[in-house]
């Protein structure tokens, strides 16, 4: 514990550390760009000194930082994608330091021209090595089921896949739901889903910015094997208060934000709104929940202490509620959710330097409560991680960006149960940890840069070190052609006990003695050609494997008394594909179109005869058509097409029946083939969306959209299942989501 | 160039295809035998599995040409006696020795040889040591009362781990017995809930792990009639344990994906199903309906 207060006490000096000598005789240039309507700071907005190769682009805080530019005029521009491009003379002198913050002016839509760029600008960070970014209008467009949803437009993406329709969890790359890091705001969340996994918990009117890792990520990030995905909520609009009130089907929202005197604010609510619904289903239909509710509460506060120092308060509060008495004598009761709170300090030290300094608190809890036949159980799952991170972003020259970072945290995992009113089980797991980056993006030549960077975790369960290389390299032969290359090792300290089908019951486990942090390499290769203005075509080649993995072992009837690695089992597996992406970003017809081709394998010791095999996501072919049309002035339509080979699983082969000593009826065994060795029918689908932008009574805008989600109503298959009471054995199909239209009207004012 | 584009073409294809094959179905063996303590040897049935969409039928699967043996061992692996068994109907096999009893803490090996194919089957079991009920807090309760029936046992061994036990209850009055509320709204027959059991439990989910008392609460949602009930706790053995684990979560485990099956785990060389053996207590109670007098 004396290590980690040491380390916390120089975190605070990292952030406190004010001047580095820096070269007096170059220019360098750094401010804030932000959206000229909401004073929002924009995230991977582009500078580029017109007629130079030196640029640069703002980072999640909405800064950038120019240095090392030789004194002169220089035509500076501004840009980022869905904004007008802005021009800037100046004249810079030896050794001057100019601050230029910049507010673009959002592109005004008509129907020729909908989103215009400029010369070397769009979603610069989104064409970094395995990296994407989700607009939040993207993810406010695609149809969806009841509800727009982040995590169901990110699986959309090429290399992602979803489990299933009801299951909003990422699958990326061959990895499972916890080895992508989800951060809200800096913050890890433990358990990012509503309605026990068909939706994340993310409010699409609280975002600012959704940006992916897929892979090949660089050392600022770590703590999973596969990837990130790095959320960020709006810091409010600084220019005039402004709101959102929307009614959906399942649920409605409200969001307002604004300015005060010294800063701005955001809050943003959104609740199921079912109910009503329940309770005439409930005059026609038994077997339904006395109540079921799900809320969630964002908001931000921030506070502008002066022209260089920041602080911001965020958080997040949501949960959801259900209260099912199935039959006489049988009721079941979850309540599960996520709190979140975190507070950032950024701080433009001088021309060179910019820091963050960040305290977190995630809080995940579930507590369900069974009673059947009058015996209850009862179980409380609690996950409190409380952790405060230090990171600099060091220019030294235009050449080298340097970024360095420590994260400490403690985390507390508890898990008590009980059965009958007899306590079953008690588990407290607490641990500190530790982790510490530095990274060099060094612009080599015009054309060549290489990030290099090593990242070190310290873990006392188990007291484990481990250091994580992190290499990737650009090369651009011509300013529309960008080949990129990528290695990087993965650790990961904890697993994820949860179920495709269900996410209310998620636990996280550690490592510990005897059980390893899984690991992992990863390389990645990609190529971004940009043909004409407008079309990008990227292309990605990945390799992954997967070592120590640990799984709570599905065999494990009881844990009481057993050695603590006792409860996993261990595996390994490895996932290779390739991604493609043509998109169209501008114009009235615009969308992308992505093909994934991929192979995941696993192999756990004692399962499946120690073979490798698919796991159920794993498909081999993937192609998604996203396409947006803008019909007329106030009309637009988007259409999503997704096909999929069929998800693997496993054929029962044969039946036998062995009397059961304890039981009336007998045990009804099967015998398999190996397992996830058949493939179901393939997967495809169509969604289709209409919306109408209009007017409400002088007060604001509106918006009405009709979302039709699988327009054909292709019966998909989620799994087989085999009735034994029948002899023959009869098997049915479980289908997948029907038709399912959606409605919902938005008022912005 | 071109050996270039051949090797890349091949490479594409070899990884292309499904080197994961779907196997066929094939014909096993299945052995199934309850060895219990202080308790005479039990039969022995041998049948055969059927493919998955034909019909299932014990009796016509049972397997009656073949040679059944067991062999009991003292701790040292000393023999002490081999005794072969005979086939008294389809599938079933028996001893007509009724001097032969099962005791706790010996090994016991099974041995099969079929004739028609000369195929040998083999399993051994490690019987659970016997143990007691020491108390019992009451023989007649009101269902759902401000009382549970609660046991004291003392703790069965078994050489190498903690002891895993099944508790189980059946009706005494099977016929005219009335279901209790919960089992009233339960699909299925009513022979379906004569007998009924929990899932495996460990030594120390009672809290008394290397103690030399086990305390259990039996839950009301073991019992599935008013009446005479007959309360059982059962210890077992590793096949036991192995193969009611891993038949449990066949039709659904909690964190696998829907569709993801395993075989279940069969501890027997040559075949599957179970060799298994238990040490078993029980106690005769009454569950009286509430404002029954």
């Amino acid at each position: 514990m004396k290590i980690i207060l040491r380390l916390c006490i120089v975190m605070f000096l990292l952030a406190v550390i004010t001047e580095v000598s820096h070269s007096q005789t170059r220019a360098s240039i750094n401010g804030y760009i932000t959206d000229s309507a909401t004073g929002e700071t924009l995230i991977s907005a582009n500078i580029i000194l017109k007629g130079t190769q030196i640029g640069g682009r703002t980072n999640t805080s909405g800064f950038y930082n120019i240095v090392g530019i030789q004194p002169g005029t220089y035509t500076i521009q501004f840009s980022y994608i869905g904004f007008d491009l802005i021009e800037r003379e100046v004249t810079l002198e030896s050794g001057q330091n100019l601050r230029i913050d910049i507010a673009l002016v959002e592109q005004s839509l008509s129907l020729e021209t909908v989103i215009v760029d400029a010369e070397a600008e769009e979603r610069e960070e989104a064409r970094s090595i395995g990296t994407a970014q989700v607009s939040t209008a993207l993810i406010k467009q695609v149809p969806a089921v009841l509800q727009a949803d982040v995590f169901r437009s990110v699986q959309l993406l090429p290399g992602v896949k979803a489990a299933s329709d009801f299951s909003s969890g990422l699958y990326i790359r061959g990895g499972g739901p916890d080895q992508t890091l989800i951060l809200l705001d800096r913050t890890t969340v433990y358990n990012p889903t509503h309605f026990f996994g068909f939706f994340s918990t993310f409010n699409p009117d609280a975002i600012k910015d959704v940006r992916l890792y897929k892979g090949g990520f660089p050392a600022e990030y770590g703590g999973r094997l596969g990837s990130v995905i790095d959320i960020y909520n709006k810091d409010g609009n600084r220019v005039e208060r402004s709101g959102v009130l929307s009614l959906g089907m399942l649920s409605s929202r409200a969001m307002i934000e604004g300015p005060y005197s010294k800063g701005s604010y955001m809050l943003a609510i959104r609740r199921s709104t079912i109910e009503p619904v329940l309770a005439v289903l409930r005059n026609s239909f038994d077997d339904l929940p006395d109540s079921f509710y799900f809320i969630d509460i964002n908001g931000k506060l921030n506070f502008d202490m002066n022209e260089n120092n920041r602080l911001n308060l965020a958080f997040y509060g949501g949960e959801d509620n259900v209260d099912f008495p199935f039959a006489d004598d049988l009721r079941f009761k979850l309540k599960y959710g996520n709190r979140t709170i975190s507070s950032t300090w950024t701080s433009i030290r001088n021309d060179q330097l910019f820091t963050t300094l960040t305290a977190t608190h995630s809080n995940y809890f579930n507590l369900p409560r069974f009673s059947i036949g009058g015996t209850p159980f009862e179980q409380n799952n609690n996950v409190n991680d409380v952790s405060v991170k230090s990171d600099l972003e060091w220019m030294p020259t235009n050449d080298h960006t340097i970024k360095a970072g420590i994260w400490a945290g403690n985390l507390t995992l508890t898990l008590t149960s009980s059965f009958d009113n007899v306590e079953s089980l008690s588990s407290r797991i607490q641990t500190q940890y530790l982790t510490a980056y530095a990274q060099d993006n060094f612009q080599l030549t015009q054309s060549w840069s290489v990030n290099a960077g090593v990242r070190a975790n310290y873990f006392t369960k188990g007291d484990y070190i481990r250091f994580e290389p992190r290499l990737s390299t650009e090369y651009i032969p011509d300013p529309s052609i960008r080949l990129q290359a990528s290695y990087g090792r993965y650790y990961q300290f904890l697993t994820l006990i949860t179920n495709e089908a269900f996410s209310g019951f998620d636990t996280w486990l550690t490592t510990d003695k005897g059980v390893p942090p899984s690991w992992g390499d990863q390389f990645v290769l990609g190529a971004k050609i940009y043909p004409v203005q407008g079309y990008n075509i990227e292309f990605e080649v990945y390799y992954r494997d997967m070592n120590d993995l640990f799984e709570l072992d599905p065999r494990l009837p009881d844990a009481s008394g057993l050695d603590y690695a006792d409860l996993f089992r261990f595996g390994r597996g490895y996932a290779y594909g390739t991604e493609l992406v043509l998109e169209k970003s501008s114009g009235r017809f615009n969308g992308f179109i992505g093909y994934t081709w991929s192979i995941t394998r696993r192999e756990f010791d004692g399962f499946n005869n120690n073979k490798f095999y698919p796991p159920k996501y794993d498909r081999t072919h993937d192609i998604n058509f996203v396409l947006n049309y803008r019909l007329s002035q106030k009309w637009r339509t988007t259409a999503v097409f997704n096909y999929a080979t069929g998800q693997a699983y496993t054929r029962v082969l044969g039946r036998t029946q062995v009397s059961d000593p304890f039981g009336s009826n007998p045990y009804e065994p099967v015998i398999v083939g190996k397992v996830n060795a058949s493939r179901l029918p393939e997967y495809h689908r169509l969604d289709i969306g209409f919306t109408r932008e209009g007017k409400f009574f002088n007060i604001g805008t509106s918006e009405f959209q009709i979302q039709i989600i699988n327009v054909y109503s292709r019966r998909n298959i989620w799994f087989y299942q085999f009735d034994l009471e029948d002899n023959p054995a009869t098997r049915s199909e479980v289908a997948l989501l029907p038709i399912l239209p959606t409605l919902s009207y938005t008022i912005f004012f | 160039m071109k050996k270039a584009s051949i090797l890349l073409l091949t490479a594409f294809l070899f990884i292309s295809c499904e080197l994961y094959d779907q196997d066929d179905y094939t014909q096993e063996y299945v052995i199934e035998s309850y060895l219990i303590a202080d308790q005479k040897l039990p039969n022995v049935y041998l049948s055969t599995t059927s493919p998955i969409f034909e019909e299932y039928n014990r009796d016509n699967n049972g397997v009656s040409n073949a040679t059944v043996i067991i062999r009991e061992y003292d701790s040292q692996g000393n023999l002490n006696w081999t005794e072969p068994l005979i086939n008294v109907q389809n599938g079933t096999y028996r001893t007509d020795n009724e001097a032969l009893i099962v005791r706790p803490r010996h090994l016991y090996t099974l041995e099969v040889t079929i004739q028609s194919d000369n195929h040998m089957i083999r399993a051994e079991t490690v019987v659970p040591d016997t143990f007691s009920i020491r108390t019992i807090n009451a023989t007649t309760l009101v269902y759902q009362g401000p009382q549970q029936f609660e046991l004291e046992l003392s703790p069965s061994f078994y050489p190498g781990r903690q002891g895993y036990y099944v508790f189980a209850n059946e009706t005494l009055d099977p016929q005219n017995a009335e279901f209790t509320p919960f089992y009233a709204d339960a699909d299925g027959d009513r022979e379906d809930f004569y007998r009924v059991s929990s899932g495996i439990v460990n030594e120390t989910s009672t809290g008394q792990n290397g103690s030399t008392i086990i305390e259990l609460k039996f839950p009301w949602i073991g019992i599935a009639f008013y009446g005479p009930n007959r309360l059982s706790t059962a210890a077992i053995d590793d096949n036991m344990y192995d193969f009611i684990r891993s038949v449990s979560i066949q039709q659904g485990g909690s964190t696998q994906s829907p569709g993801e099956i395993e075989n279940f785990i069969s501890n027997v060389e040559g075949g599957i199903g179970v060799f298994g053996s238990y040490a078993q207590v029980s106690v005769d109670v009454e569950v009286l309906k509430p404002g029954a007098n």
